[in-house]
């Protein structure tokens, strides 16, 4: 290339830059500063969805594919300026969501405005594929005491967990811990977590108290002489922040950090998915793990004993349901969750007590059985496909295992001389 | 040609300017050669490319696009590129599209010629197989293969590149020269800012294969262009 066909190259680049300086303004203007997190009310946000077309061909050969596309990301941009001119709205950001095919934009609904009827008005749009309030969620246990704990966790008696890691530690399996905050260098965390992703933007990323919680039920390290062991310890722990401590031991997430999470959760191939909270029902969350469990993830959620189905999303169609065995639900199943030791923030540990923790306790259970199982998920799942239950609905954890391994797991020598166990033909009666 | 490009900003005027159409985008690009499947249709002269693209809710969608040519040197042309085809996505994800172009150089209808395609995509990567009965004209039949991926580095910043390989099938016209298949790679940054889009990559191409003019031009160069869309 010339000295002259590089300048007349670079006087073109700066040409357009030059009309970018004089039409952005218009297509940023509704582009907002970000408020302080103690201004910002959740509640008042809307989420709006519009239809991201697939990738497709293009004539300029120099298109990569993907839904980075300008041109469209624009033309949706110039849409949503539109509409939220037209409904008195103001677009605070915007993240696209590929895994479900569609662009997400929040916007900020005036105090006067009811969100939930503006997203309905919205929704009612050609233009719109659907339109939501944004929805807070909560996680759904409490810390119940502040002492150190040495060897007390439920799982360790009632699961066997020794005897469930001679035959599998959830090696290689990752596990998405959907969840507060998890401090990474917890001596019982260390080297656990292998990504880590912060997905609430309005708040600084810190170790809190619930997701450390879960994350060390799920995959504390074990033999390292100190705290507890996780129900499986070589999963690989995603810890993904789509929830905040808003002041402890309270934790709160919404709609988008959790739609932000779940797809950073697919985009990883986690095999399975913790979400230990539950809140409204919610339609692009309900999408998202969809589109996970399409691509074999298994979906594990703390079911709310208040709500008659477990509340949302313990009642989605193959959500697996875990209430605390201080708890009864005819539609979950009941794992360990009251005065359950695990990591917390500070490089600490006490006991917790909730669905939450019950269901980090399944989630490490099925990091087992994909070890034993890796295809286990590849077709509709139940809890009854995956994990065996005893008559009240509690975990079998070694008769899971058994059945995943297709071999006596527990107690394996007294029940041969007994002429009984936990093998595959034994199990198959539960 | 000045009618040509008054005609299409006058049809984006006209689109962007009424009620906001969710689908409808265009582009504005220039770069620093005109590479078309590795091979300079500019004289490796700076070119520029106009493009419109309206998606369909359906998955159907449809574009053309503009592009200041020079298949032989001073012999100037416009390439005018119309292109419709429908993708759907797959539960994994995937998706797959099918389509056709066609191709009219202003000047000299006999480049004019039609492409059939088909691909699998991903959010990422994508596959191609295009098939030209007439390719440029030249009596030649050829498919043309190729693989896309692109990799993000930061919110702004990519990765990204492109491999293909124009292999002749038959035709009327097929010399010795013809018969080669010609395979062409394209690799670089991208960085998105806004409204815009710089690319810079090293595109080359091996030589052989039907053209529609004798390339003298060098096999592997770099290249720079921006994007701008509306």
């Amino acid at each position: 290339m010339t000295t002259v066909r590089l300048a007349k190259l670079l006087a073109a680049v700066v040409a357009i830059i030059v009309v970018i300086l004089l039409v952005a303004p218009a297509v940023f203007a509704a582009e907002v500063k970000p408020a302080e997190p103690s201004e910002i009310d959740e509640t008042q946000r809307i989420l709006v969805l519009l239809d991201m077309p697939a990738p497709h061909f293009r004539p300029d050969g120099n298109y990569a594919g993907g839904y980075a596309d300008p041109a469209a990301r624009s033309a949706r941009r110039r849409t949503v300026n539109a509409l939220a001119r037209s409904y008195g709205l103001r677009l605070v950001t915007d993240w696209p969501l590929p895994a479900l095919g569609v662009d997400c934009f929040v916007l900020d609904v005036p105090a006067a405005q009811r969100p939930d009827e503006v997203a309905e008005r919205l929704s009612r749009e050609p233009r719109v594929a659907w339109a939501q309030p944004m929805n807070v969620f909560k996680p759904q246990g409490r810390a119940t005491h502040d002492d150190a704990l040495f060897g007390l966790q439920p799982a360790a008696r009632e699961w066997q967990l020794a005897q469930l890691h001679a035959a599998a530690t959830g090696r290689g399996v990752r596990v998405a811990v959907i969840d507060s905050g998890v401090q990474r260098d917890h001596p019982d965390l260390a080297g656990q977590v292998a990504l880590s992703a912060n997905f609430v933007a309005d708040h600084p990323e810190a170790a809190e108290l619930h997701g450390t919680a879960v994350a060390g039920i799920v995959a504390a390290r074990a033999d390292n002489r100190v705290g507890i062991v996780g129900v499986a310890p070589q999963a690989e722990l995603l810890a993904l922040r789509g929830c905040w401590q808003s002041s402890a031991p309270d934790t709160r997430c919404t709609s988008l950090s959790l739609a932000l999470a779940l797809h950073k959760a697919i985009e990883s191939g986690a095999q399975v998915v913790n979400l230990s909270l539950g809140g409204p029902a919610d339609r692009l969350l309900q999408r998202l793990i969809e589109s996970a469990q399409a691509r074999g993830a298994l979906v594990v959620a703390a079911a709310d004993r208040g709500q008659p189905r477990g509340g949302f999303p313990a009642d989605l169609a193959n959500v697996i349901a875990v209430v605390d065995d201080g708890s009864a639900l005819p539609t979950a199943i009941v794992a360990p969750g009251t005065d359950v030791p695990t990591t917390l923030p500070g490089s600490r540990w006490a006991t917790v007590t909730g669905s939450s923790y019950a269901a980090a306790h399944v989630s490490g259970l099925l990091a087992l059985v994909l070890e034993l199982r890796p295809g286990i998920a590849a077709s509709p799942t139940n809890a009854a496909d995956v994990i065996a239950l005893r008559a009240d609905r509690r975990v079998d954890a070694c008769a899971s295992i058994a059945r995943a391994a297709q071999r006596c797991v527990c107690d394996c020598e007294q029940a041969a001389a007994a002429g009984s166990g936990n093998s595959a033909d034994s199990i198959a009666r539960h | 040609m000045r009618r040509t490009i008054r005609t299409a900003l006058a049809m984006i005027a006209l689109l962007l300017g009424g009620t906001a159409q969710a689908q409808l985008g265009a582009t504005l690009s220039v770069e620093s050669d005109y590479r078309f499947r590795g091979v300079s249709l500019s004289d490796s002269k700076p070119a520029w490319r106009l493009t419109l693209n309206h998606d369909f809710v359906s998955g159907a969608y449809a574009g053309a696009s503009a592009t200041r040519v020079e298949l032989a040197r001073d012999d100037h042309y416009s390439q005018l590129v119309g292109y419709a085809g429908y993708v759907t996505r797959l539960s994994s994800g995937r998706s797959v599209e099918f389509g056709a172009s066609f191709s009219h150089f202003t000047g000299d209808a006999s480049y004019d010629y039609l492409e059939a395609y088909a691909g699998l995509l991903a959010e990422r990567w994508g596959l191609r197989v295009h098939f030209a009965p007439d390719y440029f004209g030249r009596g030649v039949r050829v498919a043309y293969v190729d693989a896309n991926a692109h990799w993000p580095l930061t919110d702004n910043l990519r990765l990204f590149g492109h491999a293909g390989a124009l292999v002749p099938l038959g035709g009327r016209s097929f010399s010795a020269d013809d018969r080669r298949t010609r395979t062409d790679l394209r690799l670089g940054l991208g960085m998105s800012a806004g409204l815009l889009d710089v690319q810079l990559a090293w595109v080359g191409a091996t030589r052989g294969g039907p053209y529609p003019a004798v390339y003298t031009g060098r096999r592997g160069t770099w290249q720079l262009s921006a994007l701008l869309s509306f």
